[in-house]
């Protein structure tokens, strides 16, 4: 077959030519990292790597979506603390001035801190999120969730939040209806306000009738903090799930897009060498065709 | 047998011919990098002559070619046209749909996250102010998107307009060549005529023949004669609202300008004494450059500017629907959040935020109807619609459609790429094959140089001797 020098300096300069693109390419993807620039690259794969940010970035929002619901559910176990911790005083108030050795200045005195009690427990259950919202008044927060007379105003909407992929929801919200007789408990302020009203009035029958409702109260605000206690968890369960769904996308990412450092450092060296031969090849063939000259 | 006289004739005959060789040797080193040449050799023949008579005639000079090989050269480059312009083409747009940055798809996430944290805190108004910018960094991707279709069509008509004026420059040139050859017989005429031939298959796709008259006809992939004889068609590339604005193809025949050759309905409108032949071949070209950007235009980028308004008119849609079941911090419900889209054609570059939802995020429809500005359960709703088989017919996320929209880009980008693979393996094939028949190797020029010198130098040599002889006879007469 006849080969001619043209033919020959051609050859030399494709090859030359496609070794640069060779070692371009080498340097873009240990530059860059990434073994899939381009859909045209790996269809598959790049489309695979996509739905894996996809899910990585819905994954973040969830994770930002879950503090926002702690920090507002955690107000609400403060708040719920210290309501429990305020009934817990009244209750013993009330079976100390059931005892008919007291005095009506005593059972006044002691309705003076009954009333205390009762307004901290109102302003407790009136706590406030981050945008000022009454977090115990279900939808209806820009209202308090008690009027003066102690009636709950609120609602019963609770809010749900997505924790995981694939439409998975926790509840991220109470509402202070657990804290009334709709939920087939008791009124709890207005039977902190009779028990105040019994003590001013020096009735020991009267305080000895707001005795069980006040435990009853007690129990309700327990079983109220108990649930907001198992939303917390079930919020940091899907926390810690979220960090192992985030590092296996890491991995599928990985798998589908992400460049091999060990590998493409060897194609990049290999590359190089082949492009100064063809270099070297060219010179030389340069060269030849020189002298002939 | 001849005289002295008689081997005069013999040495100038042989000395004519030697010159005719070293002119073919110069002519090939000249022309060694020239494009298309075709190596000659001269034909050195004996003539007829009684013993000690006869010589040597030059008969004539031959190209080294074949017909056979210039038609697989022009069917390769008609692919290998077809297919790098396609190629190219597709690149282009698929960087453009495909950025590093910021994306259609990474857009959509960014929504429907600030949806799920607004599930949290209905309130918020930095979150609310979050999801506006949000949704109108989608409505800003989606129009993105839709102008980089558009462009990359513009584009490819600016393409094949200029193309078809090299096609028709070149029809012209082939049939120049003709009229010029039966005139003459030039061999460097024959060669620029079938490197024009095969310029233009790269262009048209496409083959062409040589006639028993010596002339070459070319027709166009699709079956239109674009080069009979000495007369050569245009390809004209003309706006036609039927393409959508974009330009269709025609080969007009007789030379007339088509601007003058259609009525306003586009029908062919006889001009002077002379009909004029209109053929349109914009569907019916499958090979060469302008075929390969018109099917990126009309196949490729439509498909992609088709499926991207599709998923701007359902994302629209099903948002404005879930939107309007819940209500604002103000309670009222039924509005949208964006503006409803007219219909599927133009969707995404029509896309547009509510104005009153842009102007007042405390009117995104967090809330259950019904319930107080403390609700999130319709904000919840709206975020599960990223889980939602809500495009391509049902049957997709709106996240997956827009991979999948931007992925089949891809897709036949990498198709094109094998496929130019292939062909330029084949074409290097036959460049190999045509160096090998055709190609001026100046080693070898300089060898018949040196034979075609030492023989004119040994026919000096014969005639001075001749001469010798004569003068040495004349003088003793």
């Amino acid at each position: 077959m006849r080969v001619t020098e043209n033919r020959m300096l051609e050859l030399a300069a494709d090859q030359l030519m496609k070794n640069r693109e060779r070692v371009a390419n080498a340097s873009a993807e240990l530059s860059s990292g990434l073994r899939v620039g381009t859909p045209s690259d790996d269809v598959l794969g790049w489309s695979e790597g996509m739905r894996a940010l996809v899910a990585d970035a819905d994954s973040k929002a969830r994770g930002s979506t879950i503090d926002r619901a702690r920090e507002q559910l955690s107000q609400v176990e403060n708040a719920l603390g210290d309501i429990s911790n305020g009934l817990l005083r009244a209750r013993e108030l009330a079976t100390q001035m059931a005892n008919g050795t007291w005095s009506a200045s005593d059972r006044q005195s002691v309705a003076a801190e009954i009333l205390e009690i009762r307004k901290q427990i109102a302003a407790s259950a009136s706590v406030r999120g981050s945008d000022d919202e009454y977090l115990l008044s279900g939808s209806l927060s820009t209202s308090v969730p008690f009027d003066p007379l102690g009636n709950y105003i609120g609602d019963a909407e609770q809010r749900q939040i997505e924790s995981g992929p694939g439409g998975l929801v926790e509840p991220s919200s109470v509402t202070a209806q657990g804290l009334t007789s709709l939920t087939g408990g008791v009124d709890v302020i207005p039977w902190l306000d009779a028990l105040a009203t019994a003590l001013q009035a020096n009735s020991q029958a009267g305080v000895q009738a707001a005795i069980d409702p006040i435990a009853k109260a007690t129990d309700q605000t327990a079983l109220l903090r108990s649930q907001v206690g198992n939303y917390l968890h079930a919020l940091d369960d899907a926390q810690a799930a979220r960090a192992t769904f985030e590092q296996n996308l890491a991995k599928i990412k990985q798998r589908a897009v992400d460049s091999d450092p060990v590998a493409a450092a060897t194609e990049l060296a290999g590359s190089q060498i082949a492009l100064q031969a063809s270099q070297a090849v060219a010179s030389m063939l340069n060269q030849l065709f020189a002298n002939r000259r | 047998m001849s005289g002295l006289f008689g081997l005069l004739d013999l040495g100038s005959s042989a000395l004519l011919a030697q010159q005719a060789g070293i002119a073919v040797t110069g002519r090939n080193t000249a022309n060694v990098g020239t494009e298309g040449y075709s190596r000659e050799s001269v034909d050195l023949r004996s003539e007829l002559g009684a013993p000690l008579a006869g010589g040597v005639y030059a008969a004539g000079v031959y190209r080294h070619e074949s017909s056979v090989l210039s038609k697989r050269e022009r069917s390769a480059s008609g692919q290998l046209g077809y297919y790098d312009s396609m190629r190219a083409a597709l690149a282009g747009l698929e960087g453009d749909l495909a950025p590093q940055g910021p994306s259609l798809v990474s857009s959509l996430s960014d929504l429907f996250g600030g949806l799920s944290n607004l599930a949290a805190a209905p309130m918020s108004d930095s979150l609310r102010q979050s999801i506006v910018g949000n949704a109108q960094a989608v409505v800003n991707q989606f129009h993105r998107a839709a102008a980089d279709i558009a462009s990359a069509r513009s584009n490819a008509d600016k393409r094949i307009i200029d193309l078809t004026d090299e096609a028709s420059r070149l029809s012209q040139r082939i049939a120049d060549a003709n009229k010029k050859l039966q005139q003459e017989m030039d061999p460097t005429l024959a060669d620029a005529r079938d490197l024009a031939a095969k310029k233009l298959a790269e262009l048209v796709g496409g083959q062409a023949r040589v006639d028993p008259d010596g002339k070459m006809r070319f027709v166009a992939s699709g079956g239109v004669v674009l080069v009979d004889g000495d007369r050569a068609a245009r390809l004209v590339a003309t706006r036609d609202p039927r393409y959508g604005n974009h330009v269709r193809v025609d080969v007009v025949d007789n030379g007339r300008d088509s601007s003058q050759a259609f009525d306003q309905s586009g029908n062919v409108v006889p001009i002077g004494q002379d009909d004029v032949h209109i053929n349109e071949v914009t569907a019916t070209l499958d090979g060469g450059r302008i075929a390969g950007e018109i099917r990126f235009r009309d196949v490729h980028a439509a498909a992609a500017a088709t499926r991207l308004d599709q998923l701007a008119f359902d994302f629209a849609n099903r948002m404005n629907a879930q939107h309007r079941a819940g209500a604002g911090l103000d309670g009222v419900s039924g509005r949208d959040f964006f503006v409803p889209p007219g219909a599927v054609p133009g969707a995404a570059a029509a896309l547009t935020l509510d104005p009153t939802i842009a102007a007042d995020p405390s009117r995104i429809a967090a809330a259950a109807a019904g319930s107080g500005p403390g609700s999130s359960a319709n904000a919840l709703a709206l975020a599960q619609l990223k889980d939602a088989l809500g495009a391509a017919g049902n049957t997709r996320t709106f996240s997956d459609e827009a991979i999948s929209t931007i992925g089949s880009v891809g897709l036949a980008t990498r198709s094109a790429s094998d496929q130019l693979s292939l062909e330029q393996a084949r074409t290097d094939a036959l460049k190999a094959a045509r160096d090998d028949l055709s190609g001026v190797s100046t080693e070898e020029e300089l060898q018949r140089l040196a034979q075609f010198q030492h023989a004119s130098e040994a026919a000096t040599r014969f005639v001075s001797t001749v001469n010798d002889l004569l003068n040495n006879l004349i003088s003793s007469l």
